[in-house]
């Protein structure tokens, strides 16, 4: 069972939360979305998602650039290689943790 | 939020699930299929049908800013693009040699409609199990695109003449351009409700 709470405890908190496992899922499966895109697949405020963002960027997942196409701001994110690395390690993470469940709870 | 399932599917398809952008491609093969059908031969202008394909042309930028205006962009992955460009690439070779095959033999059989539905299929989004609501419709109207191609089997060769259609390919294109509109109406509609309009508030 302390496996288990091992385990919990050492899943990835910067991507654990669903906004933010949300956005990164987005950003791995794409060359590089735009802001917009983004708040529209996560349902996620402007506020909200550019505070998700900064953390994200703080923690060097993911890096974005603004431009200005038609004189109207336009904020390109991507997913950096690091980035990649720690999602594949989490979604890892997470299926050996449900597999350790189901072995506790075989039915 | 939508599941992250259902979140990773729109962000790979984003760009193809906006229906409306193939809206006027679907109205442009009907409009031109329908005039070739009426029109008196030897056709000797054409300025009409270059009317409709740039018609259509600009119903489709103005569509295509639309969509960016109002959803945002995702750029696919450099592997799925190239993948997409080599499978449009062997469409439009299968498209000749089906169009070549249509007009040289006389068969109960219209290839360019059965190259339409198996395109239906297999283009990304592709038609997998389990389906979801995008490919229930693209299944569905395949199979209308298959029957329609085959037709002559089971209501007789001149069929199509029987309710004013000239040529067998123009009947199946008519009611491909038909189906298009028909899919891009209701694959916007399916994208604009898959989106999330609740905001989370995890923090």
């Amino acid at each position: 069972m302390s496996n288990i709470f091992e385990e919990i405890a050492g899943l990835d908190k910067l991507i654990h939360g669903p906004a933010r496992l949300a956005i990164m899922t987005i950003l791995s499966t794409s060359q590089s979305a735009d802001f917009l895109a983004l708040q529209r697949l996560t349902g996620l405020t402007s506020g909200n998602l550019s505070s998700h963002l900064s953390k994200l960027a703080e923690g060097e997942l993911i890096i974005y650039e603004k431009q200005f196409v038609d004189k109207k701001p336009k904020t390109q994110i991507n997913i950096t290689k690091k980035g990649q690395q720690v999602l594949e390690k989490h979604w890892l993470q997470l299926e050996n943790f449900r597999a350790n469940i189901q072995k506790l709870n075989p039915e | 939020m939508k599941s992250i399932t259902q979140t990773k599917f729109l962000s790979i398809n984003y760009s193809t699930l906006h229906g409306l952008k193939i809206v006027p491609i679907g109205l442009s093969l009907l409009l031109i299929s329908y005039w070739a059908n009426i029109s008196h031969y030897p056709i000797d202008n054409i300025s009409l049908p270059i009317v409709f394909a740039l018609g259509s042309l600009l119903l489709f930028i103005t569509i295509d800013q639309y969509y960016k205006h109002t959803f945002g962009e995702i750029k696919p992955t450099f592997a799925s693009r190239r993948t997409q460009r080599i499978e449009q690439f062997i469409l439009g070779a299968l498209a000749l040699v089906a169009f070549w095959a249509d007009v040289t033999f006389n068969l109960p059989v219209n290839f360019v409609g059965l190259l339409f539905a198996s395109s239906f299929l297999f283009e990304k989004p592709r038609v997998t199990l389990p389906l979801n609501k995008f490919s229930t419709i693209k299944l569905v109207l395949s199979i209308c695109i298959i029957l329609a191609s085959i037709s002559p089997l089971y209501l007789g060769a001149n069929w199509w003449n029987t309710i004013g259609v000239r040529a067998p390919i123009l009947g199946v294109t008519m009611l491909v351009g038909m189906l298009i509109v028909i899919q891009g109406t209701i694959w916007h509609f399916f994208f604009v409700t898959s989106l999330p309009t609740a905001e989370v508030k995890d923090e």
